[in-house]
């Protein structure tokens, strides 16, 4: 009594979060996704085929989601979390259509993707569901709903974008700002390193290593930003000083503490190739589009 | 002269510009980072103004369509070209919050009103002016979330230790998120 009272309690004190959560129904498998089963298999692969080729001619993303329940959320909310989740559509076009049902709600929507908010308006998107979609649900015909619902989609939007050659870099671009703006990395990363230079110039016999070292290090600066003013041959002439100066005091120190049984290690273990095996299925994923609220929604 | 003896008058001086150096670095970045994400805020709120601006225009058209038949709502079209007003004289995000939650209440009275005129639903501008007024409606909600979403990273960002020092020190101070009404980050429905 006392539990469901605490229960209770908590509901209402958490219940705007409750009210409207949203549980993602998985990762896409591909552009048809039927989490609920309700598709035939014959419907599954034909249209699926049908998706990809419109996709490789147009370069338009349509993805179709298939949910038991939605689990107390509304469908608008649910479609754009899932849009937002599986990144429907190209990055820069932002191209791609969400077709959402929940079986148990009757609910469905069409949730349009930035770019095709021009060549699918909420208008049509609106006449779509209730002309070739709701009909169709009512009888019981996902198949027939969702196949028709599919190819007005790809009527509407065919027209608006090509399937551009796209080029695609092997390796992620670096963002260095990004590296920067998140200053503890750069505080963790000087102090792992200068322990680890520490280490390796105290146990060098010469002087002048920390000097080489340091105008190398000025030197790879300039040339990283492109630095060609007065400013970087200063740079060097510090870095050099502050080199051979610190190459001086480790090495004194480091003699001090060989006596007393201190010894810092030398290298800090092996390097692991960032190159790992991924394990890639079939369908690699939606292309990285937004949708802003866009579409229409309906019931059958 | 004894190296002990250079490492101790040299041992101060590089350290403490080795420590400047790290908070200099650090006081860039997270002053980059503040900017940044304040320029994040500013476009998220010209996303939720941008829908605003599509209601405005949306509106009229349905008025103007519906106008002919509801000859004796007078009082309902006023308050929305009231309304309209207030919201194009208004300058600053908190003014035109307002002025649009203004815009809001008026037009869904007309929404109500409407109700009781069943042959308007038949015509087909009128059903596809709803439409698009409902995924309007949709979108607001959504951009307002997503404004909100950016103003609490930026809040939390100025608010925290150590940042919050160098936030006061610079200028940057906390940003309102936009207050709705209970239940109102659900959009209105428009029944077709």
């Amino acid at each position: 009594m006392y539990r469901a009272a605490l229960l209770g309690a908590t509901l209402i004190f958490f219940s705007p979060v409750i009210l409207f959560a949203y549980s993602s129904p998985g990762k896409p498998t591909g552009h048809i996704n039927d989490f609920a089963e309700v598709l035939s298999a014959e419907t599954k692969k034909s249209l699926e085929q049908e998706l990809v080729l419109f996709n490789a001619s147009t370069s338009n993303e349509i993805a179709v989601a298939i949910v038991k329940s939605m689990d107390s959320d509304y469908v608008e909310h649910y479609a754009t979390k899932l849009f937002e989740e599986w990144h429907i559509g190209k990055k820069d076009k932002d191209n791609g259509v969400l077709l959402l049902i929940s079986v148990q709600e009757h609910a469905l929507r069409i949730e349009v993707g930035y770019g095709l908010e021009g060549a699918l308006p909420d208008s049509v998107a609106s006449r779509i569901l209730h002309n070739e979609m709701t009909p169709r649900l009512k009888r019981g015909d996902y198949d027939g709903a969702v196949t028709e619902g599919a190819r007005a989609i790809e009527k509407a939007t065919q027209g608006e974008y090509s399937a551009a050659t796209e080029t695609v870099s092997l390796f992620p671009k670096l963002s260095f700002s990004g590296l920067i703006e998140n200053g503890w990395i750069l505080v963790v990363a000087g102090i792992a390193i200068f322990q680890w230079l520490a280490a390796i110039l105290s146990r060098t016999k010469s002087w002048w290593a920390g000097g080489v070292l340091g105008f190398a290090c000025a030197f790879g600066i300039n040339w990283l930003f492109a630095l060609a003013n007065p400013l970087s041959l200063g740079l060097i002439a510090l870095m050099t000083v502050l080199g051979l100066a610190f190459d001086f005091l480790v090495s004194n120190s480091y003699k001090k503490a060989t006596s007393s049984g201190f010894s810092p290690p030398w290298w800090t273990g092996g390097s692991s190739s960032p190159f790992g095996g991924s394990s890639e299925g079939s369908f690699g994923g939606f292309g990285g589009g937004s949708s802003g609220g866009g579409g229409a929604s309906g019931s059958w | 002269m004894e190296p002990s003896t250079v490492k101790n008058w040299l041992t101060w001086p590089i350290g403490i510009a080795i420590i400047v150096l790290l908070a200099g670095l650090y006081s860039v970045s997270t002053y980059n980072g503040f900017v940044r994400q304040n320029e994040t805020v500013n476009t998220a709120w010209a996303q939720v103004e941008a829908q605003y601006q599509r209601r405005l225009d949306l509106i009229p058209n349905l008025v103007e369509s519906v106008k002919g038949i509801m000859k004796q709502e007078q009082t309902v079209f006023t308050a929305i070209a009231d309304a309209r007003t207030h919201y194009a004289g208004a300058t600053t995000p908190d003014a035109k919050a307002a002025a649009a939650t203004q815009v809001e209440s008026a037009f869904a009275r007309l929404l109500v009103i409407m109700e009781n005129y069943p042959q308007l639903k038949s015509t087909e501008t009128v059903q596809s002016l709803m439409a698009e007024l409902a995924g309007t409606e949709n979108r607001v909600a959504v951009e307002r979330g997503r404004y909100n979403e950016t103003v609490r990273d930026y809040n939390i960002s100025v608010k925290t230790f150590p940042r919050s020092v160098i936030a006061s020190t610079f200028g940057f101070s906390p940003r309102t998120m936009f207050v709705a009404d209970v239940g109102a980050e659900r959009a209105p429905k428009v029944q077709i």
